[in-house]
C-alpha cells in the first residue's frame, strides 16, 4: 500500500469517526428517541377518553390495549360481612363465601353468593351453613376438590381444626380428624392456612413451612417444603392435576405429587412484590398466573419469561389498604380479583377485560420520588391512578428490599434536579428539604393550602409548622406522630425541660434504663425546642455539656449504660438496639414498677392500647403529649421544574384527601380532620389485640383503645405545633462524639470539643 | 506546504486526544465557571457573591488548608522515600543480585483495593487494635486511642498514603534510573567520583524529566486520598483530615453546586496560575 494511500484511507477514517461523534450527539427530531419520561408528556386526553393523543397529532399510533378495571357489585348485606374465600366452584361458577356474627353464640353464620348470569345470587340453600352451625363451626376455608366435591375447614371453640367433606345428600364426613389433634403436651393442633383436594380425593394440608399430601385415609404420602406463610388463607400454591405449585426458597416450584420430586423451578424475583406476597392459580394447560401488588404475570410451563398482563400500579391491586383474597381466571379471558380491608371486611370485586381501545399505557405521566417505600404514598399513587385513568402515576423509591438510604441516592436525585429534571412530587423524608426550599427547588403550595384551610379539611396546626419566613409553603406533611408520656403525674410533669428531668426526684427513676444512644436521642427530641430548634442551640458549648450531663445523670439514675452484655439484655430486659428518635416503648417499663413514666410513639391509635391499659392499670397515672411536639412523615413537596404542577398539586390533594388518609397503615395519623375523626369515632376493632409477656413472669395484655381514650388522643393532637425535623447528620455527630464520655473514659469537656469541631464544620459548610 | 504539513501532523495525531479532553473536561469546566456566577438552579446572575461566599466559608479554607497541608508534605516525602528505595534496589541490583520479592511487596499495596486495605487499617488502629496492644505491651501502659478520629488522624492519612503509593513512584522512578547511561557512570568513575557525587553531579541532574512525571502523578493521586480518608474516618471526620472533596461531597448533597464551582474555578486557578507564570518567564523550552 502507496503511503499516498494510507494518508488517504486515514483521512477517510478520521472523517467517519468525527461524522459518528457529532451524529450521535445530534438531538433526534422531534417524537423519536425521546426519553421514557419526555415521550409520556404529551398534551393530550384529559377527559380521560382512552384515546390516543398521537393519532390526533398524525403522528405515531401508540400502542393500544389494556385490562379495564371495573367494579362488580355486591349483594346487599355483604358491606358488614367479613369474607372467607373467593372460589372457582362447580362449573367453574365464581363463589364467595362470607360470615356475619349471628344469632347463635357458638359460631357466625357463613352465606355462600355465586355469580350467575353476570349477578350474584346469595345460595339460600346451601347445605354447608348448616353443617358448620350444627357442628359449631367458625368457617376458615372451603374448596372445590378436583374430585368434583366440596370441602369445608372450620374451627371450634377450642380452637380445633375439622375439615368435612359435604356429601351429595347435604351431609358432612368429618376427615383427617387425627392430623389435627394437638400434639402431644401441646394445647393447639394444626390448623391449615389452606388445602386442596386432587381428583383421586388425596388431601393436601397447607402447614406454615411444608405441605403433607394425605390419602382420603388419613395415612400420609407425603411432605413438601414451601416458603413460610403465617396467613390464615395461604394463596400461594394450587393443585394442577397430579402437581402442586407453591413458592419455595424464592422461587416457584412444581411438585410431583407422584413422589415430591421437584419437576421445575421457575424464578420470579422480576414480579415479586416488597411485600412478599403473592396468589398464584393455573391457566389450565401448565401454565402459571402470579398476582401480587405489581399486577397479573403469567409464565408458560417451562418458560423462563413472566410477561405482564395487567400493571398493578394502574388500578386497585396496588392499593395498599386491600388485601387480595382470591383471584380467578374468567370464561372470557378475563379475571377477577376479591379484596378486603382492615379485618377481612369491606369487600369489593373488580372485573379486569381486556378492552383493545384503551391504550396500552395511559399517556400522561406523574413521577413521584420517595428514598423509602411508604405506604401512604402509595395508597395516593393508586388512589389517583383510580381517579385519573388517562394518568400513569410512576411511583420511584431509592431503596429497595429494606435496604439503607446512601448518600449517592441523594445526589442522584440532585444531579436530576440540577438538570431541571426530576420527579414532579418529592417525598422530601430523607432529603435536605431546607436546602432545596433555599435553593427554590419546591413549588409554593400557598394556593393549595388556602384551599385547604378554607375547606376545614386539615388539621391547620400540622399546616402552619412549615409556613417559611416569606409566607410561602413548600412541604406539607401527610402523616404525623408523637411521643406520648404515662407515668405519675410529678414524672410525667418533669417531661417539661431538661431541667426538671434531670432534676427529678420520685420514688423510682424518672424513664427506663436504655443503651445511652437510645436515652441522649430521646432526651434530644423530647427537648428539641429547648436543644435543637431552628437555631440549632447545642452548637452552643454551654448548652451542649448541659445536655450531655443531664443525660448522663439521668442514665446513672436508671442504670443506662452504652451497650448491655448479652446476659444483661436477658436479665434487664434492655436492649443495644438504636431507634431512630431513641422512644423503645417505655410504658411498660412504668407498669413494671421500673420507672414513674414511660414514653411511648404514637403513630396510630393501635400504639396507644398499652399506654391506655397501663394508665387504667395503674389509678392516679396520666398521659399527656411533650411539650406540644409532633414528628412529621411523609413530607410532600412539588418540583418548580415539575411539567404540569397542576397535576402535581392534584397529586397532593390526593395524598391529603379523606379517602387516602383515613387507612390506617401504622405509618402515623392523618393530617385530614375528617379522617382522624373518622378513625378516632369508628367502632372499635374487635380482632385488635396486643400482649407482652417477660421471662419473670409479667404480662401486659391490652385491646384496642376506648373511645374516650381515641377522642382525648384526638384534643392532644389538635394542640401539636412544634414539629421536630430530625437532623441525622447533628444526632450522630452528638451521639458518636459523646459515647466515649458515658463510658467514663473522657470528660464532658473533651467530648463537647469533640462534638463542635466536627458540628462547626458542619454548619460552616 | 511540506513546512505547513510537517508542523500540522502533530496536531492531527493529538485531534482525538485533545477531542476528548476538550468534551469531556474542558466544555464542563467552562459550564463550571458560568454556573460559578449563577444561583444554584441557574436562573439568576449572581456575580462574585459565590466567589465572596466560599472565600469566607470556614469550612472551605479548613479543607483548603488540610489539603494544601497534605500536599505540601506528602508529596515530598513519597517522592523522597519512593526515590531513596529505587536508588537501594537499583544499587543493590548493580552490587548483590535480585531484590523481586522486594520491589513486589512494595509495588502490592498499589493492587490492594481500598475497602480492603482501609479494614486493615482500622483493624490496626481503632481502640483496641494491634497497636494499642503492641504499645500496652511495651509501654507498659494502657493504650486506647482512636487513632483514626483523633488529632492523630492526619499522620493515619498520611501513612496510608505512602504505604499505598510508594511502589507506583518507585517503578517511575526506577524506570528513569535505568534511562541514564551506564557510560556516564562509568566515565566519573574513572575520574575518581565517589557515589555521592555520582548521586549529586549525575543521577539527580538526569532524573529532572522523571522528577516532574512523578511529581504530577503524585498530585493527582494525592487527590484521590479522599477514598482512604472518607472509608477510614466516614463523612465528617477529625478536622485535621477534613478536605475538598469532603466539603464537595457535602456540597452537592446539599445542592450547593454554585458554591461547589466557585471553589473548583478558584482551585484550578491556584493550580494553574503558577504553572502559566513558569511558562511566561522563561519555563519554555528553548
Amino acid at each position: 500500500m502507496t503511503k499516498t494511500c494510507r494518508t488517504y484511507m486515514a483521512k477517510i477514517l478520521i472523517a467517519v469517526l468525527t461524522a459518528g461523534l457529532l451524529g450521535g450527539c445530534q438531538r433526534p427530531p422531534k417524537g423519536e428517541g425521546e426519553s421514557p419520561a419526555s415521550s409520556e408528556r404529551p398534551v393530550s386526553d384529559t377527559a380521560g377518553t382512552g384515546d390516543t393523543p398521537d393519532l390526533k397529532q398524525g403522528k405515531e399510533p401508540a400502542a393500544m390495549g389494556r385490562y379495564r378495571e371495573t367494579e362488580l357489585e355486591l349483594p346487599e348485606g355483604t358491606e358488614s360481612q367479613s369474607l372467607i374465600c373467593f372460589i372457582s366452584g362447580e362449573g367453574g361458577r365464581m363463589e364467595l363465601y362470607t360470615a356475619a356474627k349471628g344469632g347463635s353464640e357458638k359460631s357466625s353464620d357463613v352465606f355462600r353468593y355465586r355469580y350467575e348470569e353476570e349477578t350474584w345470587k346469595r345460595d339460600e340453600d346451601w347445605a354447608g351453613a348448616g353443617a358448620l352451625r350444627d357442628r359449631g363451626l367458625d368457617l376458615m376455608n372451603v374448596v372445590y376438590g378436583q374430585d368434583g366435591n366440596y370441602y369445608l375447614g372450620g374451627v371450634d371453640g377450642d380452637y380445633r381444626y375439622h375439615l368435612l367433606k359435604l356429601e351429595e345428600d347435604g351431609g358432612t364426613e368429618e376427615l383427617l380428624e387425627e392430623v389435627f389433634q394437638p400434639g402431644e403436651k401441646k394445647q393447639y393442633g394444626l390448623i391449615p392456612p389452606g388445602f386442596g383436594v386432587t381428583e383421586n380425593g388425596s388431601i393436601l394440608i397447607h402447614d406454615y413451612w411444608e405441605v403433607y399430601l394425605y390419602d382420603s385415609g388419613g395415612a400420609r404420602l407425603l411432605s413438601m417444603t414451601k416458603d413460610f406463610s403465617g396467613s390464615d388463607s395461604d394463596a400461594r400454591g394450587f393443585l394442577n392435576g397430579n402437581e402442586f405449585i407453591t413458592v419455595n426458597g424464592g422461587n416457584i416450584v412444581r411438585y410431583d405429587l407422584k413422589d415430591g420430586r421437584v419437576t421445575e423451578t421457575v424464578d420470579y424475583s422480576e414480579v415479586d412484590d416488597s411485600r412478599e406476597s403473592v396468589c398464584l392459580f393455573g391457566d389450565g394447560s401448565g401454565g402459571i398466573y402470579a398476582v401480587n401488588e405489581k399486577g397479573l404475570s403469567h409464565i408458560n410451563q417451562g418458560g423462563t419469561v413472566w410477561e405482564i398482563l395487567i400493571d398493578g400500579s394502574l388500578n386497585h391491586l396496588g392499593m395498599r389498604s386491600l388485601y387480595l383474597k382470591g383471584f380467578l381466571k374468567g370464561e372470557k379471558e378475563d379475571f377477577y380479583g376479591a379484596f378486603v380491608s382492615e379485618g377481612n371486611r369491606g369487600i369489593t370485586v373488580y372485573h379486569y377485560e381486556y378492552d383493545p381501545d384503551m391504550t396500552a399505557v395511559p399517556p400522561l405521566a406523574l413521577t413521584v420520588y420517595s428514598l423509602e417505600d411508604q405506604s401512604v404514598v402509595r395508597q395516593a399513587v393508586s388512589q389517583f391512578q383510580s381517579e385519573h385513568p388517562d394518568v400513569r402515576v410512576e411511583l420511584r423509591t431509592a431503596v429497595e428490599d429494606g435496604g439503607a438510604v446512601t448518600e449517592e441516592m441523594i445526589q442522584g436525585l440532585n444531579t436530576e434536579l440540577l438538570s431541571g429534571k426530576g420527579a414532579d412530587v418529592l417525598i422530601l423524608d430523607g432529603l435536605p428539604a431546607a436546602s432545596y426550599i433555599e435553593k427554590g427547588v419546591l413549588a409554593d403550595l400557598s394556593d393549595l393550602v388556602k384551599d385547604l384551610e378554607e375547606s376545614g379539611d386539615m388539621m391547620d396546626n400540622f399546616l402552619e409548622g412549615f409556613r417559611e419566613e416569606d409566607g410561602s409553603i413548600r412541604q406539607i406533611p401527610a402523616r404525623v406522630g408523637f411521643p406520648l408520656v404515662t407515668g405519675r403525674p410529678e414524672a410525667v410533669k418533669a417531661h417539661e425541660s431538661l431541667e426538671s428531668m434531670t432534676t427529678y426526684q420520685g420514688e423510682r427513676p424518672l424513664t427506663e434504663p436504655d443503651n445511652y444512644e437510645n436515652l441522649q436521642r430521646k432526651i434530644g427530641w423530647l427537648c428539641y425546642e429547648e436543644l435543637f430548634g431552628q437555631e440549632m442551640k447545642v452548637r452552643d458549648r454551654q448548652v451542649l455539656i448541659r445536655y450531655l450531663e443531664s443525660v448522663k445523670l439521668i442514665g446513672e439514675a436508671n442504670g443506662s449504660q452504652t451497650s448491655f452484655t448479652e446476659a444483661e439484655t436477658l436479665e434487664r430486659f434492655v436492649t443495644n438496639h438504636v431507634v431512630r428518635n431513641g422512644i423503645t416503648g417505655g410504658v411498660v417499663d412504668f407498669d413494671r414498677g421500673v420507672s414513674d413514666s414511660g414514653v411511648e410513639f404514637l403513630e396510630g391509635y393501635s400504639r396507644l392500647s398499652f399506654p391506655a391499659q397501663v394508665r387504667r392499670q395503674n389509678p392516679g397515672s396520666v398521659m399527656a403529649a411533650v411539650g406540644k411536639l409532633y414528628f412529621p412523615s411523609a413530607m410532600a413537596g412539588i418540583n418548580q421544574a415539575a411539567a404540569d404542577k397542576d397535576m402535581a398539586e392534584e397529586f397532593i390533594r390526593c395524598l391529603l384527601s379523606f379517602e387516602v388518609q383515613k387507612e390506617d397503615f401504622y405509618d402515623g395519623f392523618p393530617v385530614n380532620k375528617k379522617a382522624l375523626e373518622h378513625l378516632t369515632e369508628s367502632a372499635a376493632r374487635d380482632q385488635y389485640s396486643e400482649s407482652v409477656g417477660y421471662t419473670d413472669g409479667y404480662r401486659l395484655h391490652a385491646d384496642w383503645p376506648t373511645l374516650e381514650e381515641r377522642r382525648e388522643i384526638l384534643a392532644m393532637m389538635e394542640n401539636l405545633s412544634v414539629p421536630v425535623v430530625v437532623d441525622e447528620t447533628v444526632m450522630k455527630m452528638i451521639t458518636e462524639g459523646s459515647r466515649d464520655y458515658f463510658d467514663n473514659k473522657k470528660t464532658v469537656d473533651q467530648a463537647a470539643d469533640e462534638i463542635l469541631r466536627k458540628l462547626s464544620i458542619y454548619l460552616a459548610e | 506546504m511540506a513546512k505547513l504539513k510537517q508542523e500540522a501532523l502533530p496536531w492531527l495525531f493529538l485531534v482525538p486526544s485533545l477531542a476528548g479532553t476538550a468534551v469531556f473536561m474542558g466544555f464542563p469546566f467552562l459550564d463550571a465557571v458560568r454556573r460559578s456566577f449563577q444561583d444554584a438552579m441557574g436562573v439568576r446572575f449572581t456575580g462574585l457573591k459565590n466567589y465572596r461566599a466560599v472565600w469566607n466559608n470556614e469550612a472551605f479554607r479548613l479543607a483548603a488548608g488540610n489539603t494544601a497541608r497534605f500536599l505540601a508534605l506528602c508529596i515530598p516525602l513519597l517522592m523522597a522515600v519512593s526515590l531513596g528505595l529505587a536508588l537501594v534496589i537499583t544499587w543493590r541490583r548493580k552490587g548483590a543480585g535480585n531484590l523481586r520479592l522486594v520491589r513486589t511487596t512494595l509495588v502490592l499495596p498499589m493492587v490492594v483495593p481500598a475497602a480492603a486495605m482501609v479494614l486493615i487499617w482500622r483493624i490496626l488502629l481503632c481502640p483496641d487494635g494491634i497497636l494499642n496492644q503492641a504499645l500496652t505491651v511495651v509501654t507498659g501502659r494502657l493504650w486506647e486511642t482512636d487513632w483514626a478520629f483523633s488529632g492523630h488522624a492526619f499522620s493515619v492519612l498520611i501513612a496510608t498514603y505512602l504505604w499505598k503509593h510508594t511502589g507506583y513512584d518507585m517503578i517511575l522512578w526506577l524506570a528513569g534510573l535505568s534511562g541514564i547511561p551506564e557510560e556516564l557512570y562509568e566515565a566519573a568513575r574513572i575520574d575518581g567520583a565517589g557515589l555521592w557525587q555520582e548521586l549529586i553531579y549525575i543521577t539527580f541532574p538526569q532524573l529532572g524529566g522523571t522528577a516532574g512525571l512523578v511529581g504530577i502523578l503524585s498530585v493527582v493521586n494525592s487527590f484521590r486520598v479522599y477514598r482512604e480518608a472518607y472509608l477510614l474516618a466516614g463523612s465528617y471526620p477529625d478536622s485535621s483530615i477534613y478536605l475538598i472533596p469532603h466539603l464537595f461531597a457535602h456540597w452537592f448533597l446539599n445542592l450547593d453546586i454554585q458554591k461547589m464551582t466557585a471553589a473548583a474555578v478558584m482551585m484550578t486557578a491556584v493550580f494553574l496560575l503558577p504553572v502559566a507564570a513558569w511558562k511566561v518567564t522563561g519555563g519554555r523550552r528553548p
